[in-house]
């Protein structure tokens, strides 16, 4: 499941997927950490995300498992956070209820954690429920959320910082103490806000329009999975269901052989093979093959920001969200 | 019973589909199990048909990857070859140019080495135009910096770009002076590079002779083709574009160059011209690839994807180019309309510390505001400029930072009133107008976002990058020595699209249809005036047959007038129905655009 983050992210610096270089001097070390220390089997490099505010955030995200229940694949994935790439922090999994509600803000994220957004009511008469899609996927939230997030957050420092001292690496250990309490305050500052479920703001405000809060790490959780399963693209034969019927990286992967065709891709989360990319509405996606070293890069155009890559010569793959956060709901005026 | 080499014989026969044996493949599956040594080994013996699945896969037998033999691949090897190869200087008339190319190609063939950045932008900073040496920017020295807030193309596609860039600026009859990369444009199909040059007078008149016969002429011999050719293609008759176009200043101050890959020739953009822009704005859509593709959009586009393209890059340059206050100044304080398009780079400018420029008040838009109009500058109206809604219409948007609220209020109001609107007035920022002015992207929300190089408070070397809301992918940033600005992304703006309204309905009419009295001409009857003649020969008859007339007159005055309404009524359903069918097919459009894909 692991990107390969090296080169991910030289397939996609031509598409403009760039760490800054602090960062990525950072996350090279504290991936890994947050790996070990969340127990997961892998975690890679999601993407960037630009905030108004300037203080961008790299996410990542990790997979305990993705098994294959009843004909369905099943993910067991986490996401997290950071803003200085040295710190990752944990996102809670939306619910489905705080999903719906994120998918109705607009505007930049702001690039504080503690920002709340406004989502008013949906006028009286309810519309009718937006089809949903069929192929949802089936999302296991995690159990234990808060509790442990604390905790693991609080080891990953410790964690960070002891290592940085034996390190004696220069940068990372000013790196660390700095940044810790700051972004430390940020994560204890929403935690409260984080389920409103509107009691707070209704009865602080009785006059005001009716709404909801969201916060902004709940919806960039949401987005990530939206994107994820608006996108999530892997191509077919990537990956097998080993003998557990786990879903693994297919460690023999023979290559595409019609790299350029989008039936030879398909959406991770939405059933993979199932799922290919073909059977999307025409347009939504660009794929572009090199000549000569037939590696091909997709874009989705419903995200602008999504890159996915795949090489023609080692057959590995990857993708990055690099962009604003913001849905493409013009497309069906611009694609031709 | 069977012998042992019987047995192992028949588990060695190899299948005939995938030339497997029974034999290697339960050693390789047993192999596998004591390799991996799982715990329950026998309850995953699936694995057995894992091995099968996988192992005989191997790269060889796949015959569907193209492997370098296709004519395109080799050909795309040759011109990368030659982006690499010292070019020996061209043979041109004047014997001017090739003194210029020297130089200009040591400092930039070398430029690609670390020690050379600090010189080299000393050269091109001290270089003026009199010596008329082709300016380029460090781009080297640039990427590291772009690479250091994270934008840009990365280092290998960076010095690609400057080998593209020298390749174009050696070529001295294309009559360069400076050249810059402007940035990189996603299409659905292909990508384009852009590069944005300035070019000298007499370069531009002589390269239509000079290059007549080179590759790089094609897209120059077909601008000065096109246009004529074009438009009776892809202009809407009856949109004719009455607003000038502004040659050589405003909009068209540079020229454009722009290729699908580094490798290609470069291909020179035609001038954009204000309706195009003006178009533009009122319009979303994607870039394919294709310089010559056509653009399908409401309202129609006037012009073909390069044309598109060009104002694409006007839009956003005159959005999102920034440079740091006082560095340039705008030349003539009379601020009359030649003048005032003038920017010169100050003599004297010492670049402030990081601290300064760490707001947007420190950061001014480089390029000149575009007026709802399409120009930059003002122009004496004909004697109705206004005349056509099509172009009216395309003035509710200024290319100014705000967001979608300008313009979505704009069409709202618009809807109601057919009569050209009186408008407000426009807000035209004079050259050079601060950043932070800008108009707020969202409510609270500058249309810039301000980020650093390092998190960390203190650090000494910063690097400051400015990101445009408005424009995604717009990036200004601020380098030791100067500053830089980049573009890389799909060339929209970040605004909702308003779908453009349907043309007002048609009036109804304003005469009343009243029951005419007159008889309708009698019809001369051929075979009747016999009897005509028979009837008025006695007088008495006269009245009765008047009589016995009449009935019948009257039926057929009332044929006519039915018949007449029954007709204004087909016609007016006819136009009724047409309008509505447009409607509804709009707000179809407008529902899909408001639900979820």
């Amino acid at each position: 499941m692991e990107n390969n983050l090296t080169l991910c992210l030289e397939a996609l610096a031509s598409s403009g997927c760039i760490v800054p270089s602090e960062m990525r001097c950072a996350i090279n070390i504290s991936l890994k950490y947050k790996k070990r220390d969340a127990g997961l089997r892998s975690l890679s490099l999601w993407g960037r995300l630009f905030t108004a505010g300037g203080k961008d955030y790299l996410l990542a995200e990790g997979v305990k498992s993705v098994k294959l229940v009843k004909r369905k694949l099943v993910f067991d994935t986490r996401y997290y956070f950071s803003q200085n790439g040295a710190v990752w922090l944990d996102l809670q999994s939306p619910t489905d209820e705080q999903f719906e509600l994120s998918k109705k803000i607009r505007g930049p994220f702001r690039g504080d954690p503690s920002h709340l957004y406004f989502v008013p009511d949906p006028p009286p008469p309810p519309p009718p429920p937006a089809p949903e899609t069929s192929v949802e996927p089936a999302f296991i939230t995690p159990s234990d959320p808060p509790a442990k997030a604390e905790d693991e957050g609080s080891a990953t420092e410790a964690d960070s910082a002891t290592d940085a001292e034996s390190e004696a690496a220069t940068e990372e250990t000013e790196t660390i103490p700095d940044a810790e309490p700051q972004v430390e305050t940020d994560e204890e500052g929403p935690d409260p806000e984080l389920n409103p479920e509107g009691s707070d703001a209704e009865s602080a405000e009785p006059p005001a329009p009716k709404g909801q809060d969201v916060g902004e790490l709940v919806r960039l959780a949401s987005l990530m999975r939206w994107v994820d399963e608006d996108c999530g693209v892997v191509p077919i034969g990537g990956m097998v269901l080993d003998a557990q019927y786990n879903l693994v990286k297919n460690v023999v992967f023979p290559g595409l052989e019609f790299g350029d065709k989008l039936d030879s891709y398909g959406h991770l989360f939405r059933g993979y093979e199932k799922a290919p990319l073909s059977k999307d509405i025409t347009g939504f996606w660009s794929i572009q093959q090199q000549p000569l070293t037939n590696d091909v890069t997709i874009r989705s155009l419903l995200w602008p920001g999504y890159h996915m890559y795949y090489s023609g010569s080692t057959y590995d793959f990857g993708s990055l969200y690099f962009g604003w956060g913001e849905k493409n709901w013009d497309i069906a005026f611009m694609i031709n | 019973m069977m012998s042992t080499e019987e047995a192992l014989n028949t588990l060695k026969q190899s299948s005939t589909v995938t030339g497997d044996s029974v034999f290697t493949h339960l050693s390789e599956l047993l192999r596998h199990v004591l390799a991996s040594k799982p715990n329950n080994a026998v309850d995953v013996l699936e694995t057995s048909f894992l091995l099968k699945a996988t192992r005989y896969i191997s790269n060889e037998s796949n015959g569907f990857l193209r492997e370098g033999r296709d004519p395109k691949d080799v050909q795309a090897v040759a011109s990368f070859l030659e982006l690499f190869a010292t070019k020996e200087p061209l043979e041109i008339p004047e014997d001017q140019k090739p003194k210029e190319k020297k130089p200009k190609a040591d400092s930039e063939g070398e430029s690609e080495t670390d020690t050379e950045t600090e010189t080299e932008t000393e050269v091109t900073e001290t270089e003026d135009a009199p010596t008329s040496n082709i300016e380029v920017e460090n781009l080297y020295a640039d990427s590291v910096f772009m690479d250091a807030v994270g934008v840009g193309l990365g280092r290998t596609e960076m010095l690609m770009i400057m080998l593209a860039m020298k390749v174009l600026g050696d070529n001295p009859s294309l009559g360069i002076t400076s050249l810059r990369f402007f940035g990189k444009f996603f299409g659905t199909k292909k990508n384009y590079y852009v590069f944005e040059s300035l070019m000298s007078g007499e370069g531009s008149v002589e390269e239509e002779t000079a290059t007549e016969g080179e590759e790089g002429s094609e897209g120059e011999d077909d601008t000065k083709k096109k246009p004529p050719k074009e438009e009776p293609l892809t202009y809407p008759p009856n949109v004719k574009d009455e607003v000038p176009v502004e040659e050589n200043s405003g909009p068209n101050v540079n020229v454009y160059w722009v290729c699908n890959r580094l490798e290609d020739k470069c291909i020179k953009l035609p001038p954009v011209t204000p309706l195009q822009i003006s178009t533009a704005r009122k319009m979303k859509k994607f870039l394919t690839g294709d310089l010559e593709a056509e653009v399908t959009a409401i309202p129609p586009y006037p012009g073909v994807e390069k044309n598109f393209l060009r104002a694409q890059i006007a839009r956003i340059s005159a959005g999102t180019q920034l440079a740091l206050e006082g560095f340039y100044s705008a030349a003539g304080g009379g601020e009359d309309e030649q003048s005032a398009g003038e920017i010169t780079a100050s003599e004297e400018w010492t670049r402030p510390p990081d601290s300064d420029i760490n707001n947007l008040s420190a950061w001014v838009h480089r390029q000149l505001y575009i007026r709802r109009s399409g120009r930059c500058a003002d122009y004496e109206k004909g004697e109705k400029g206004e005349g056509d809604d099509e172009s009216e219409g395309a003035t509710t948007e200024g290319e100014t930072e705000d967001g979608t609220d300008e313009s979505s209020s704009k069409q709202g109001e618009e809807e109601g009133e057919v009569p050209p609107v009186a408008e407000e007035p426009e807000v035209i920022p004079e050259p050079l107008a601060s950043v932070e002015n800008d108009k707020d992207f969202v409510e609270g929300v500058k249309p810039w976002s301000i980020s650093m190089s390092s998190s960390i408070a203190g650090f000494k070397h910063q690097v400051i990058c400015l990101r445009s809301l408005v424009w995604p992918g717009a990036f200004a940033l601020s380098i030791p020595t100067k500053f830089t600005n980049i573009y890389v992304g799909f060339g929209f703006k970040n605004s909702d699209y308003v779908p453009p309204l349907p043309p007002p309905i048609q009036k109804e009419t304003k005469g009343e249809f009243v029951e005419s009295t007159e008889l309708p001409p009698q019809p001369v009857k051929e075979g009747g005036s016999a009897t005509e003649g028979e009837g008025t020969e006695d007088g008495a008859t006269t009245e009765g047959e008047e009589k016995w007339f009449e009935p019948q007159d009257e039926g057929v005055k009332l044929t006519v007038c039915s018949s007449l309404e029954f007709l204004i009524l087909g016609i007016n359903f006819f136009f009724g129905g047409g309008v509505g069918l447009f409607y509804t097919l709009n707000f179809n459009i407008y529902f899909c655009k408001e639900n979820e894909f």
